[in-house]
């Protein structure tokens, strides 16, 4: 036996002991989410149970080093363990985006004192991350950012205004774009830098979408110190650091085009709501538009299978995350706009009890904010054309 | 065809002009959803003051003498300001169908009340299956010794609230989607045996299932002939599809608008939005569209009489075209203003999920293409 | 489950057929061709290059002379052979015919595949009666007599008609105009009495023709598997074939985008190259993102035939669905972005665009294959 086949065996029977049954299920609305942080509640005891096993583990961050509190686990390893999980349909413990995104940037890019700083916690769920980005001038064009960070010595001072910050509300910490130099061009005089979400001088306020509720808010910065030991990489060099993390960001919101395991697919909902003929849908027009649906939705996961295939396999063009984001939120998009049409005026019902199909409307509208967040799908198709065909 | 003069016109349209802009802006709106749930009293009235509610009715019965087609510069203002009051359905519908019947007693006794702003009726037509077919209806009236008994349930009931009585459309006979053996009854909303369970729809309207257990409802109270309610029900149908129609074109003209001012205003890049060539394109895409289903509109205006019942494929074409249309608008109004079109605070994503709803009512776009292809088949002159 | 991802041999027979095409059957190769209103209509000078190559025998087991490389093999030479418009009867002899030959060829009727493989005999599949694909609907009829047949009917679109030694042909020996019961396959010799093969010049300036057979006599040995039963056959045929032509559509699109960019990078309007207008730049944009898309569902599907997958069959109309729509808009953006040289003759992008469509529509266009898809997906 290899020592992977032990690794394996191992982490089955590990999960087998460790892993509550409650926690065995997918989840079935986002209530079950745990997301951690200083002002969690745990959901159930079971809950908290599985988090601190997995993080006592460094199962959180399964492939962080371990001196950071990680798992130390190899790609084959981790792999491995997901397949275990995904066996008894073990959910992740924790929603982070302190394990997405600033720790991959810090693991890359930040001190090492940084590192020992903020890895455990996160790696732990104790510190919950938001990201402050976007502002209300500065969207498409992010790098015209200019929520200012002044030099006074030990510590910065910065004053601005971030939008669409994801949980901002509910956050601990916050990692932030900040303009320390406004007199050189535009990308080399920005920052990333951390604070806590406590420092006198931050405040939010939620946004509501079009959709209903969000996680959105805006996050006002008055006066907040922040201190010079909290800077990632280098002052003024925090851009290219974003466009890491950017990159990312787009691969997880273009997966939205998928049908998650355990969802009905639309031509099922397709069935259910017209009935089948002769064993096709009952209605030609939405059969046919479904149908070029079904094309485009399997040319898409095969797409993104490629892509990961042939990035493991050393071969593959770079930038396909942006054709993937422009290609998945399209296709999203045009999901919820069958589905309006297939319930009709049933679709519409924005609230009620004991109606089928709840949230569709809400669904629906939120969608079309997937062709602008994470970069418009306008912005990637200029990504394309400038960095793969050369144009522009 | 319209009846009224060019001035009566020019009056109509200056007086919602009027009203829309001292007490119909967008913060004004929100603020009657909040508290009025989209109805606000005092406005209702107004229209009834202002004789709005009376535009398509005959003299006789108190009205202005207009058609249908007279109150389209009035939906298309309403379309401006989103406007939630229930005018379609109690003039467009409820009301053109009392008026239409052959029941004059009961004409009598209810256009007064409609017009002066009294008595507010609306219709109960839509079901869970019907898919935007008016004729496909299951809610059941079985003749018996003292009258009728209705059973069944009507979904998406729209504006039930502060409704006195309701017009619902039943089938006494004949296959569930047949146009014979329809029979529309008119009927207090607070009869026993009905019962009105409401929601919120996503265009910020009120909708609401009403079902009926065993409703009895006396012969006096039935509009047309017995099982004869058909070709009213499809004539008012059409009439009240224009006046969707114009509303939507109203919302249409003023994404439009705005979009256009806002990627002028908007920087990116150092320069404003509406500078990328994509985006002019997108706009003039949109202008397009806009102007298609503006043309398609006067044309089938002018050849439409509302009064006749013989418009079906014209108007099928109509709303197919201002569905596409719509989507197309909507969604590149949310698009172009990025991330703030999202926002529940700025106006646009209302526009949007108007114009979505629009899209919806009265079968969408794919129910008429439908029709317009199944007349096709039946040969050149149908069409 | 196996990678997206090409060995390293598939990825040397690529450069090996990409090489061959390009110096060996360029564009201007077809050009020739159709101005000189070529008789064969192929160059053999290409032809016995490419057979040289091994290229006629990919799919071809070795008793016979071939390879046995297999469907992505085959189908990154099909790729190739897109991007340089070059005529050959490598579809029709080494895909199609091949194919029928190793499904349901008695050992006898086999013999043909060791000269397929040599480049010397050549095949063509005769099985669609009216414009639109419709294996189903045969009238064609094959009337028992005595031990053999006589054929009756008319087939249409037959690529490489005019120059095929072996006629594959789909003919009814039972059942209703359009039953799948009932259908046969028969291997014809286009010299036997009664079968007129008339040569007709397509948009393309491809081989292609009309076959005519008015009581043509065949014997019993020509009756390509079992009686009535060949429509099982015939699907499994048409679904590599389908596969191939997606894989041709795939490079034919690629060719006229990366064409259409050069063009774009060169040519200046208003004091600045086209290149630099947004609005085109997303057109092409949204193209090369569409072109990703597509060869995902390639490579899918030719290894699913490769695998024998069970899901081979969604998986090819998947492929030729896809290309179809892709190669339609990839065509006709080529022209529209070149401006008005798109229209003339002299350049090349015109060709694309009238190579497009019929590949597209033989054997079943994306309309066909959508709802085939969704068909075979229980909708």
């Amino acid at each position: 036996m290899t020592d992977l086949d032990s690794f394996r065996e191992q982490t089955r029977a590990w999960l087998e002991e460790n892993c509550p049954q409650s926690m065995r299920s997918p989840f079935r609305s986002d209530k079950d989410v745990c997301w951690g942080g200083r002002r969690w509640t745990f959901q159930s005891e079971d809950q908290r149970l599985w988090l601190e096993r997995m993080a006592d583990k460094g199962w959180t961050a399964p492939d962080w080093p371990t001196e950071y509190g990680g798992g130390g686990l190899s790609r084959e390893e981790h792999k491995i363990l997901l397949e275990e999980m995904a066996r008894i349909q073990a959910r992740p413990p924790l929603n982070s985006f302190g394990i997405w995104m600033i720790g991959p940037a810090l693991l890359k890019f930040g001190s090492e004192a940084l590192k020992q700083q903020h890895l455990p916690p996160i790696v732990r769920g104790e510190i919950r991350w938001c990201q402050g980005y976007s502002e209300p001038g500065a969207g498409s064009d992010l790098a015209g950012l200019q929520t200012r960070a002044e030099d006074k010595g030990d510590h910065f001072i910065v004053n601005g205004q971030k939008i669409w910050t994801s949980y901002a509300d509910k956050s601990d910490w916050m990692f932030a774009l900040v303009r320390t130099n406004p007199d050189v061009k535009k990308q080399e005089g920005i920052s990333l830098v951390l604070f806590d979400m406590e420092t006198p001088g931050v405040s939010t306020r939620p946004i509501k979408l079009i959709s209903g509720q969000s996680p959105f808010c805006e996050t006002f910065l008055d006066d907040v110190r922040v201190e010079k030991d909290q800077v990632v990489g280098e002052v003024d060099k925090g851009w290219s650091i974003a466009k890491y993390l950017l990159t990312h960001e787009r691969s997880m919101i273009g997966n939205m085009g998928s049908t998650a395991a355990g969802q009905k697919t639309l031509p099922q909902h397709a069935a259910e709501a017209l009935g089948l003929e002769h064993g096709k849908l009952a209605d030609p027009m939405l059969r046919a538009e479904i149908a070029d649906w079904a094309v485009e939705a399997q040319a898409y996961e095969l797409t993104a299978e490629r892509v990961r295939d042939q990035a493991k396999a050393g071969q593959g063009v770079g930038n396909t995350s942006a054709m993937l984001k422009y290609a998945g939120t399209e296709l999203n998009k045009r999901r919820h706009e069958l589905m309006i049409a297939l319930y009709g005026s049933d679709a519409m019902i924005w609230e009620g009890e004991g109606w089928r199909e709840q949230g569709l409307p809400q669904q629906w509208a939120r969608s079309k904010g997937n062709s602008i967040e994470g970069g418009t799908s306008e912005i990637q198709l200029n990504i394309i054309a400038k960095n793969i065909l050369g144009l522009g | 065809m319209t009846c009224l003069n060019a001035e009566t016109h020019s009056m109509l349209d200056h007086s919602v002009d009027q009203f829309t802009e001292s007490e119909y802006r967008f913060e004004q709106r929100q603020h009657i959803q909040l508290q009025h749930q989209g109805q606000a009293p005092k406005h209702w009235q107004h229209f009834a003051d202002m004789g709005w509610l009376g535009i398509a009715f005959a003299e006789e019965q108190g009205g202005l003498g207009g058609d249908i087609a007279d109150t389209l510069g009035l939906m298309r203002r309403f379309g401006r300001a989103l406007v939630t009051e229930p005018y379609v359905v109690v003039v467009g519908l409820a009301g053109q169908l009392i008026a239409g019947g052959s029941n004059e007693t009961l004409s009598e006794t209810l256009l007064p009340g409609i017009i002066c702003g009294e008595r507010r009726v609306i219709l109960a037509g839509n079901e869970a299956d019907a898919r935007g077919n008016p004729y496909c209806i299951g809610v059941l009236a079985e003749a018996d010794d003292s009258g009728y008994r209705l059973s069944g349930e009507k979904t998406e009931v729209l504006f039930a609230r502060g409704a006195s009585e309701l017009v619902v459309s039943t089938r006494s006979s004949g296959s569930w989607c047949s146009p014979e053996g329809i029979d529309l009854f008119v009927l207090p909303l607070d009869t026993p045996g009905v019962t009105v369970t409401e929601y919120p729809m996503m265009d910020g309207h009120r909708g609401a299932n009403v079902s009926f257990d065993g409703v009895t409802v006396d012969a006096s109270r039935r509009l047309t002939a017995a099982g004869a309610a058909g070709p009213l029900l499809a004539r008012v149908q059409q009439g009240a599809t224009l006046m969707l129609v114009a509303e939507a074109l109203g919302i249409m003209e003023t994404l439009l608008d705005k979009t256009l001012a806002y990627t002028r205003a908007r920087k990116q890049f150092g320069v404003a939005l509406a500078e990328f060539q994509v985006l002019q394109h997108r706009m003039a895409d949109m202008y397009i569209e806009l102007t298609n289903t503006e043309n398609l509109f006067r044309q089938t205006v002018a050849r439409v009489d509302t009064s006749q019942g013989d418009a079906g494929a014209r108007i099928s074409r109509l709303k197919a075209r201002m569905g596409l249309a719509g989507r197309y608008i909507g969604q590149q109004a949310i698009q172009l203003h990025g991330g703030i079109g999202m926002t529940d605070e700025l106006d646009i994503g209302h526009y949007f999920k108007r114009l979505t709803a629009l899209d919806i009512l009265m079968g969408g776009t794919e129910f008429h293409i439908k029709q317009i292809w199944q007349q096709s088949l039946a040969g050149p002159a149908a069409v | 489950m196996q990678k997206l991802v090409l060995t390293e041999e598939q990825q040397m027979l690529r450069d090996a057929a990409h090489s061959l095409f390009q110096e060996q059957g360029p564009v201007s190769q077809l050009r020739k061709l159709r101005d000189d209103k070529d008789e064969l209509g192929y160059a053999p000078s290409f032809w016995s290059q490419a057979v040289e190559l091994g290229l006629a025998g990919t799919l071809i087991p070795e008793s016979h002379g071939g390879s046995s490389f297999g469907h992505v093999g085959m189908g990154q030479v099909m790729e190739e052979g897109g991007r340089t418009l070059t005529a050959s009867p490598l579809f029709a002899t080494g895909v199609l015919g091949a194919s029928a030959l190793m499904l349901a060829g008695s050992e006898q009727q086999q013999k043909r595949l060791s000269d397929m493989t040599a480049g010397s005999h050549f095949t063509a599949l005769a099985i669609d009666e009216s414009g639109r694909h419709a294996p189903s609907r045969v009238t064609t009829r094959a009337e028992t007599k005595g031990d053999g047949y006589t054929l009756n009917g008319h087939k249409t679109y037959v690529v490489d008609g005019h120059i095929a030694h072996t006629l594959i042909v789909s003919a009814r020996t039972g059942g209703a105009d359009r039953d799948e019961n009932g259908i046969s396959l028969f291997l014809v010799d286009p010299k036997a009495t009664g079968v007129t093969v008339t040569r007709t010049i397509m948009a393309d300036g491809r081989n292609a023709a009309m076959v005519d057979l008015k009581d043509v006599a065949v014997e019993a040995d020509a009756l390509l598997g079992k009686a009535g039963e060949g429509y099982a056959t015939l699907q499994s045929v048409l679904d590599i074939g389908n596969a191939h032509l997606a894989a041709e559509l795939l490079g034919l699109a690629s060719e006229a985008l990366d064409r259409t960019v050069v063009y774009m990078q060169e040519r200046k309007q208003f004091g600045v190259r086209i290149g630099s207008f947004q609005a085109l730049q997303h057109r092409v944009a949204h193209l090369w993102s569409d072109l990703e898309l597509l060869k995902s569902c390639v490579l899918k599907a030719l290894m699913a035939l490769d695998a024998d997958d069970s899901d081979a069959s969604a998986l090819a109309s998947l492929a030729k669905a896809k290309a179809s729509k892709v190669a339609e808009l990839a065509t006709n953006e080529g022209v529209q972005l070149h401006g008005g040289m798109g229209m003339t003759d002299e350049y090349d992008i015109g060709l694309y665009l009238k190579r497009a469509r019929p590949v597209q529509l033989l054997l079943g266009d994306q309309r066909y294959h959508a709802d085939r898809y969704a068909t075979l997906r229980g909708f």
